[in-house]
């Protein structure tokens, strides 16, 4: 007999959709509930269902790392994805064996996919192959594109900075970032209108950010381009940095003069 | 025989032209005004407009004495005065050429009193120069009769030196209205920028405030609910109309009272409370004074739903949210706090992390530039606190 987990965030959708396979397909058991992806994998490893719903957007663990974790196990569950995602996933998937339903699924669609399952289910009991491992990694990058996108930002660059600040962590937009400077020990970071102490070495940060964004302009001082108002000498031939939004002037080092030999 | 001049004939110096970044544009003094800015700098241009100028100060200062000059010396004087003028003007023309050419890229690098002294000594040399070449060309016989003693030269000195004085405190000024006006130039496209990123702002709120994901959930939810709890499918309609209500009103009014962006806030966060059940707890706390208070609308309901999508929705066990917002002397104070999973986390849960905190605070720069802020703190128990800071607007009583 055919057994099954439903995993989703929202109990109102697990029953629904439990209701609505109740209907659709009376000899299927539902022998799980999932409301986190860790809870979900722990059940079907330890219960192997024969099919597996999937929400993708789960507290704890993702529908679709749930899926891959799947890959590697011996005895995976077909997979079938149910999500209010759209267009941009269903385009890798739709023509595949492992089915993705948009919520919230009709019960057409749901029959559909119930029918699909059971041809599988037949399949995988002559040759025993689990869910093409293509499919999900088609799935899987067309996910991680469409974040990265979104996201703006390279991996790896540091969009966000935290920074003592009294008693609080701030979280400060690498935007705001004015200047850094390293003192003794510390690295203090500048906003138009904070100083705030941050545990990172400089080395590190300048790892994290933007080589076009952010200049080295002395041993201890890295500055954000664009805040830079232009330069100044002063009686001792010193060049010094004078900034848009804040009144400090830092020093320019011998060894990044060539930075502003432009300027 | 040469008389001493009354006043020398004041040749302005020749200026380079020293707004910041335009370094060793050489500009001729008649270039000052407007009228002979028309024709290009050149050569050419420079030399002529070197003539007119030298034709002016002679014929200015021979106008100083010319009503008492017999009928005799009239004429004489007349070309006395254009002899000086003229090489007293082309020997400044020419030492500035010189030194241009000889001595650039030192100039163009020179700032504060080298610069200064640099616009004193050579039309101070040239005045000198050209007074005595003057000198010679009107009487040759001067160099004989021992016509240059110390005192004389001493007195062409004084007086180079003093109008060339006159002449740089001159170009200083111009100079600094030069500057002026290219600082308010500055302050006007700054002001244009900060108008249309408040505009681009505001687009890409209406653009994001309606998360398409958010409602094909709560329809789901409400599909899923009609039959096993129609009351409950019901409920969840009734706050998603409230919202959406609230939402599509908000997005063509410039303000609205506090209390009305608090009760949107109430209805998604009761809508996703029922969505959610015992993972969602919120508490709003809000004082009179501040709920009569106007406020651009959507301006906290973005953070509302950062904090449930990027701190509560990914943790297993949920958790609290928390809105105060409350007067303090001159300004509204909002924090809107969560127990969520913090800031770690929150770039790779959910598409677009950190976006809409960015967005926020571009907004509010626009809208109150310095006088509004917002800050993002981690709590200490783990998850965000997000605080603004915004201006008192004019209260209203409505």
């Amino acid at each position: 007999m055919p057994t099954a987990l439903i995993a989703d965030d929202e109990i109102t959708l697990v029953n629904f959709l439990k209701a609505e396979l109740a209907v659709l397909w009376p000899e299927l058991k539902i022998i799980a509930e999932a409301y986190n992806g860790a809870d979900a994998l722990r059940l079907i490893n330890e219960l192997s269902p024969s099919i597996a719903f999937l929400d993708i957007r789960m507290p704890g663990m993702s529908g679709l790392e749930l899926a891959s974790q799947l890959q590697a196990a011996k005895v995976a569950p077909l997979v079938v994805f149910v999500t209010a995602y759209h267009q941009y996933a269903v385009d890798a998937f739709e023509r595949e064996a492992v089915d993705y339903l948009l919520k919230p699924p009709t019960r057409e669609r749901l029959g559909r996919c119930v029918e699909k399952l059971k041809r599988q289910l037949a399949a995988a009991d002559a040759d025993g192959t689990a869910p093409a491992a293509e499919v999900l990694a088609r799935l899987m990058s067309a996910m991680t594109s469409m974040t990265a996108t979104n996201q703006a930002a390279t991996p790896g660059r540091l969009d966000w900075i935290r920074a003592a600040h009294g008693n609080d962590i701030r979280l400060i937009s690498i935007d705001e970032v004015i200047y850094f400077e390293a003192n003794d020990k510390y690295v203090s970071v500048f906003t138009a209108t904070h100083e705030s102490l941050i545990r990172m070495p400089l080395r590190e940060l300048l790892d994290g950010l933007d080589a076009s964004r952010f200049w080295q302009i002395h041993r201890g001082t890295i500055v954000a381009v664009k805040h830079i108002a232009g330069t100044t000498r002063d009686f001792r031939g010193r060049t010094l940095l004078k900034l848009k939004e804040r009144p400090d002037e830092l020093l320019v080092s011998r060894a990044y003069l060539h930075l502003f030999k432009q300027m | 025989m040469m008389k001493p001049m009354p006043a020398e004939p004041a040749i302005p110096a020749k200026p380079v032209s020293t707004s910041p970044g335009k370094q060793g544009a050489d500009d001729h003094p008649l270039a000052l005004i407007a009228f002979f800015r028309r024709w290009q700098p050149g050569i050419v241009r420079d030399l002529v407009y070197t003539f007119i100028l030298g034709l002016g100060f002679a014929l200015f200062f021979f106008a100083l004495y010319a009503y008492n000059l017999s009928r005799e010396r009239f004429f004489s004087q007349l070309w006395n005065n254009l002899v000086i003028a003229m090489s007293i003007s082309y020997s400044i023309h020419i030492l500035f050429a010189l030194s241009s050419f000889l001595l650039r890229p030192w100039i163009e690098n020179i700032r504060g009193w080298k610069w200064v002294a640099y616009y004193l000594i050579v039309p101070s040399g040239g005045v000198f120069a050209g007074y005595c070449l003057a000198v010679l060309l009107i009487n040759p016989a001067a160099l004989r009769l021992d016509y240059f003693k110390t005192g004389v030269i001493l007195n062409f000195a004084i007086v180079s030196v003093l109008v060339s004085c006159v002449l740089v405190f001159a170009y200083l000024v111009r100079e600094r209205e030069l500057r002026d006006k290219e600082k308010i130039a500055t302050e006007q496209r700054r002001a244009l920028e900060s108008e249309r990123r408040a505009l681009e702002a505001q687009l890409r709120m209406l653009q994001a405030q309606m998360e398409p994901h958010f409602l094909y959930n709560t329809l789901a939810n409400a599909v899923g609910l009609i039959q096993p709890d129609p009351a409950r499918a019901r409920l969840l309609l009734e706050r998603l109309i409230d919202y959406l209500r609230a939402t599509l009103s908000a997005s063509r009014d410039s303000d609205t009272l506090l209390q009305g962006e608090i009760d949107t806030i109430s209805a998604y966060l009761e809508l996703m409370k029922l969505r959610m059940g015992e993972r969602l707890r919120y508490r709003i706390e809000m004082s009179d004074q501040a709920a009569s208070l106007s406020i651009p609308p959507m301006l906290l309901q973005p953070v509302v739903e950062n904090a449930i999508s990027h701190g509560l929705e990914p943790k297993i066990e949920g958790g609290e949210i928390l809105l105060k917002a409350h007067v303090e002397k001159d300004h509204l104070h909002v924090v809107i706090s969560d127990t969520g999973v913090g800031f770690q986390t929150v770039a790779s849960s959910k598409p677009g992390g950190g976006v809409g905190l960015a967005n926020l605070r571009e907004r509010i720069a626009a809208l109150y530039g310095k006088q509004g802020s917002l800050s993002i703190t981690e709590n200490a128990a783990g998850g965000v606190s997000v605080s603004l800071h915004l201006p008192l607007p004019a209260p209203t009583h409505t």
